[in-house]
């Protein structure tokens, strides 16, 4: 049976190790509890840069010295920036555990951060900037911009993470150094290790790297809340890389933690709609009406249904041949919805459900896929054992579908966001 | 002084318990228990013979429509079918194969190995699925036709691939739409056949039952007698010229830079890969300290081999800032002209090594990793155990190994270079690299 231990460290710094004996793996994330939605007006994107910072050099490691160390000992490192989060983690051989703890520990304790790095990476995030969004087709549709402006109104809720790249050429090494006081301190971390680890092992390990970094408070989490919207939202942009339009419906989503039953159906309702060619909207848009060449779905939190707190939404985004269609394929997410709405046959989610089950296996066979779902739900849900028991949940939440669809899943409340394709491009492809 | 903890040996790997056997179809079946989840990971590969009648278009529609219907099965009956029993399906086609893989609950495999079978061996290719499905692929080749990477890579193969199938060249919309279900079904009867296939299943499975669940799952389908692919000539390097492809008002460019190069099946292929490792297939490369760390001219440059079954091509790849294209290739070139002509140190060796070796142990350790990796190599010629030979050949790659395959194949006088940016910014910048031609 899989276990989780948990232990917190004097500094504050919360320890979640899913033990695996049978793998030659050690798995280790650090999760940050910050994400873009806590950016200043002004530092767009600064969050992001900063998580490029940590990969600069720390106290015991100089620049280019953490990837030598993970690399030339056999592992893989990378992290991400999300609206709520920000991770770190690697995946090394299960002999490098205190290793790949210490690299941890050092940047945590001491980044070493230098104009020159700063004015680095600040370049390689301009040209990251333009490889995924500026010079690509469809880049950063709908997540970037689209539908945060159109979805919310505050500044934390609503602004580009990636940032402008004015912010991003503004940043100061002295901005550099109060992020990471407010916002990287032990006790606003989640360390999360899985694998082929000893769990009193790890905790000894830990107390030795960890527990010399020095306690500071940790930042309180403003509310983000916004009011639902109060009518449907449109807006609609030109890209001129694009071939063929696209479109995104924008819902807001019940509170993914103080609400978690009705997210749970929300979650299964999204797979029922979108998940693979067997989803509803799937079998209408793509194989029956033939309106879209493919129909999809994305969550705020971006790659998961498990990276965001409140306030976040879910989209069902559609590409298709011509413009004119825009409207009939609202009409069949709207149809498809109102029939979910009104009830679904018993045992009707249970293939969405199986579906599920060997995903979220496949998902735990990867040991930084589990460090890292641990780590979520240990610092936004205080609950890491759920990445072991998600499925029944998911399952538990069955007949709460329809009311979600009913009451969430509304025209009156949801944006829409068209993407329409340019001269060029029309041109090109034509 | 604080010490860095010690990293301790690399995960083993041990493959003595695949079994490997050949059906009466000729099928080959290669299976090992690993029960980490309870799943079983499937890859089915159907090599698709001589490349004389290789057709894109038909690469691009019949691994979708393969899965729109069967002569039992309509194709939303199928799509259920798999749903229902939790099957997570994929399939794909290039040039040397058919490819279908599966994530599939442990206590259905029988009924998944069933339902596969239905839709690899006895696929129905209905007119109005596969109208739809063209359509489709209609709408794929016109976002391809404009993403810059996609005109980048397909701009590199036409130049090592010249007039082979493996250049892969973007089908024409037009040829997409006169493609139609006579044409899939022709080529399905002719060349995706049992003789020469290869199923691979890894995870919770008692491996010695596989033989007799592939026979019985695909039945009485026979068939084989393809005949081998013709290796593809190798082509003239165009040396220190550059194509370059015209994006006007691109903010950046797509810088790439390759030859052919020695596949698996070459003795020198694990310095080779090493070589290329060094260079840029890691982030603790000499592409990334020199172009990302020190520049700052790119978010992502690397290096890496693609392999075909009967050739190999080396490609380096940078987006690289409109402004800084002409510095970031002369980059590439010094950082290529480097390690063709001078020995690495020791310990970047040896890094790479363990860089290579520690992410290829790490991937056999999951169900999904080692069902990938056996299905490429297996139907690829090698035999199962040739990941356990081919970390034993990188442990025994030294210096001068590495130093005579980057001197081999990898000098900048081997290589072709294809730019694809906004050619008003950019050519005049390039022309002191080497005489600079402009294709729309």
């Amino acid at each position: 049976v899989a276990t989780i231990e948990q232990a917190t460290l004097d500094n504050g710094l919360r320890v979640v190790v899913s033990p695996d004996a049978a793998s030659p793996v050690a798995a280790v994330s650090v999760l940050y509890d910050v994400g873009f939605r806590s950016e200043p007006e002004g530092a767009t994107g600064f969050a992001h840069l900063f998580e490029h910072l940590m990969f600069q050099g720390s106290e015991n490691l100089p620049k280019g010295e953490f990837g030598r160390v993970i690399q030339g000992n056999g592992g893989i490192f990378n992290g991400f920036t999300r609206p709520d989060a920000t991770a770190y983690f690697e995946q090394v051989p299960a002999g490098a555990l205190e290793l790949a703890l210490f690299c941890e520990a050092d940047r945590m304790r001491a980044p070493r951060i230098t104009e020159e790095n700063l004015a680095n990476q600040i370049a390689v995030v301009k040209e990251e900037i333009r490889v995924n969004v500026l010079n690509q087709p469809y880049g950063g549709f709908p997540w970037l911009e689209d539908l945060p402006q159109l979805m919310f109104r505050s500044f934390p809720n609503a602004h580009n993470g990636y940032g402008s790249f004015g912010d991003l050429e503004a940043a100061s090494l002295e901005e550099v150094r109060g992020f990471f006081d407010a916002y990287y301190a032990p006790a606003n971390a989640v360390l999360s290790v899985a694998g082929g680890v000893d769990p009193d092992e790890v905790m000894r390990l830990t107390t030795r790297h960890f527990a010399g970094i020095a306690r500071r408070q940790a930042p309180a989490r403003p509310s983000f809340a916004e009011p639902l919207p109060d009518g449907e939202r449109r807006a609609s942009r030109v890209d001129d890389l694009a071939p063929l339009p696209a479109v995104a419906l924008g819902y807001r989503v019940p509170n993914p933690i103080e609400d978690e039953q009705r997210y749970f159906a929300t979650v299964l309702l999204v797979s029922l709609l979108t998940s693979g060619p067997a989803s509803r909207l799937y079998d209408r848009l793509v194989r029956r009406d033939k309106l879209a060449a493919d129909v999809g779905s994305m969550w705020g939190g971006l790659d998961s249904a498990w990276f965001s707190r409140d306030p976040t939404y879910v989209a069902v985004i559609a590409h298709y041949p011509g413009e004119e269609l825009t409207e009939p394929i609202i009409s069949v997410v709207d149809a498809e919805l109102e029939a979910i709405a009104g009830g679904i046959a018993p045992g009707a989610l249970d293939p969405v459900l199986a579906q599920a089950a060997s995903a979220h296996w496949m998902g735990l066979d990867s040991k930084y896929n589990l460090a890292l779902q641990a780590a979520f739900f240990a610092q936004q849900r205080q609950s890491p054992a759920l990445v072991f028991d998600l499925v029944d949940r998911l399952a538990a939440a069955a007949e709460l579908v329809p009311e979600v669809a009913a009451c969430w899943f509304r025209p009156d409340r949801r944006a829409v966001c068209t993407l329409v394709p340019g001269a060029t491009a029309g041109g090109a492809s034509s | 002084v604080t010490v860095i903890p010690d990293a301790g040996p690399l995960p083993a790997v041990d493959l003595s318990d695949v079994c490997d056997t050949v059906t009466s179809a000729g099928i080959r079946v290669v299976a090992v228990r690993r029960p980490n989840v309870p799943l079983v990971q499937l890859r089915i590969h159907v090599p698709l013979g001589d490349v004389a009648a290789r057709d894109g278009t038909v690469l691009r529609l019949l691994p979708k429509t393969l899965l729109a219907g069967t002569g039992a099965r309509s194709g939303s009956q199928v799509a259920a079918d798999f749903q229902r029993l939790g099957i997570l399906v994929g399939a794909g086609a290039d040039v040397d194969d058919l490819s279908v893989s599966a994530g599939v609950p442990a206590g259905v495999l029988a009924d998944a190995l069933a339902q596969l079978a239905d839709v690899v061996a006895h696929p129905a290719f209905p007119q109005a699925e596969v109208a739809g499905e063209r359509e489709r692929v209609v709408q794929e080749v016109m976002q391809e036709a404009v993403d810059p990477m996609s005109i980048a890579t397909h701009g590199l193969d036409a130049q090592l691939f010249p007039r082979h199938p493996y250049a892969d060249p973007l089908p024409t919309v037009a040829a997409v739409r006169r493609t139609g279900r006579a044409r899939l079904s022709q080529f399905h009867e002719g060349r995706v056949v049992p003789s020469g296939s290869v199923v691979v299943a890894v995870g919770d499975i008692n491996p010695e039952r596989l033989p007799q669940l592939v026979e019985d799952a695909f039945g009485p389908w026979r068939g084989g007698g393809v005949s081998g692919l013709l290796a593809p000539p190798a082509p003239e390097p165009r040396s220190s010229g550059v194509l370059l492809v015209d994006r006007p008002g691109a903010v950046q460019s797509n810088v790439r830079v390759g030859a052919r190069c020695a596949g698996r099946h070459d003795g020198g292929f694990p310095a080779l890969s090493l070589a290329s490792t060094v260079l840029g297939g890691y982030f603790t490369s000499r592409l990334v300290d020199n172009l990302r760390e020190r520049h700052g001219y790119t978010y992502s440059p690397r290096s890496s081999i693609d392999e075909h079954r009967l050739a190999a091509a080396f490609a380096v790849r940078a987006e690289v800032g409109t402004e800084v294209t002409a510095a970031a290739l002369s980059e590439i070139r010094y950082e290529l002209a480097r390690l063709a002509t001078t020995e690495v140190a020791a310990e970047e060796l040896e890094a790479a090594r363990r860089y290579t070796s520690g992410v290829l142990s790490m991937a056999a350790a999951t169900q999904s990793g080692l069902a990938g990796m056996l299905g490429a190599f297996v139907s690829h010629g090698l035999d199962p155990d040739y990941l356990e030979r081919f970390l034993r050949a990188l442990s025994e790659v030294d210096v001068g190994a590495l130093a005579a395959a980057a001197a081999r194949f990898l000098g900048p006088a081997a290589m072709t270079t294809v730019v694809v940016g906004d050619a008003a910014v950019v050519a005049a910048g390039l022309e002191p690299l080497g005489d600079v031609t402009v294709v729309q």
